[in-house]
């Protein structure tokens, strides 16, 4: 599915350095030419296998710190209307349909106050016209991290 | 702390969020686009990354797309174990959230590996170890992924 070349370009890609020209810096590390290395990043964000480049922002530092989980359960011939109908609202930041559950749609919305962020859950469920949901109200968080590639060839 | 961010750092942290350029200069393609200098772009990544607003700048991978395999999984677990529970799930790199969430299951976490066997083979350790049940929620389709926020 991926080439060690492209493996080890993932894994160096996955940091830029602040400074005028970042590619050039990783492509010398790489041992390549920058031209090159920003093609194989392109090809590689249009096959997408990277999702995007950018900031990573820790938004519960910027406010959005309430992120319930909404699961409601969604008759099998609606799955995809009501995962597309959910996923296009600008809130939401997640949308899966999933399997081993009672429930099969799951959603999470990120808003900077609790009750906001619940009351919005709910107008979105009413707009799906599910009676069947749950939403689960995080407490505590323990771990939230980005996926990162270890060095490490499969 | 959003108060406090000017006009400026406001547009520069938004397309470094969601617009990163694609090119050998990013930086100063990113102050054409903000009106200001390339200097004042790197200043302000080089702020938030230390006030750790900014976790990192760099290409985002999707995982599934390059053969890893993930799930959600979720516990119930009894109050007084809790703790105990976590440091045995925190343990694995794999894991990547962690919740406490009101309700039944209470503890939602998400695990990703090189392939389905690692996956399992966590899941089944985290089980044997907590003495826990373990759902196993895999997705089947992804309709929206990536929190990109306006700042």
């Amino acid at each position: 599915m991926i080439s060690n070349k492209e493996f080890e370009i993932l894994y160096e890609v996955q940091h830029l350095p602040l400074i005028p020209k970042p590619f050039q810096e990783i492509a010398t590390r790489l041992g390549i030419e920058e031209e090159e290395l920003i093609r194989i990043c392109e090809k590689l964000k249009f096959e997408k296998k990277i999702r995007r480049f950018g900031a990573s922002v820790a938004h519960r530092r910027l406010g959005f710190s309430s992120n319930p989980m909404t699961a409601i359960n969604v008759p099998k011939d609606r799955i995809d209307i009501v995962g597309e109908m959910i996923a296009k609202k600008p809130d939401v930041t997640h949308c899966y349909s999933r399997t081993g559950f009672d429930y099969n749609i799951f959603f999470i919305i990120h808003g900077k106050k609790r009750d906001e962020a619940i009351k919005r859950a709910k107008e979105i469920i009413e707009e799906t016209g599910i009676s069947d949901f749950k939403i689960y109200i995080s407490t505590k968080e323990y771990k939230k991290t980005s996926f990162k590639l270890k060095r490490k060839l499969k | 702390m959003s108060e406090q961010i000017s006009e400026m750092e406001r547009n520069v942290l938004n397309i470094t969020q969601k617009a990163f350029p694609l090119c050998s200069e990013p930086y100063k393609e990113i102050a054409r686009q903000a009106n200001c200098t390339e200097q004042d772009v790197l200043n302000i990544l080089i702020d938030y990354t230390e006030k750790k607003v900014i976790k990192k700048v760099g290409a985002i991978i999707a995982p599934k797309n390059i053969g890893y395999k993930s799930c959600l999984a979720a516990m119930s677990i009894p109050e007084d174990r809790i703790e105990e529970c976590v440091s045995i799930i925190n343990n694995f790199e794999g894991v990547t959230h962690n919740y406490l969430r009101d309700g039944i299951p209470n503890l939602w976490f998400t695990l990703i590996e090189p392939n389905e066997e690692e996956l399992d083979k966590n899941l089944d350790f985290i089980e044997k170890e907590t003495k826990i049940k373990v759902l196993k929620l895999s997705a089947s389709k992804t309709y929206k992924i990536g929190v990109k926020l306006d700042i």
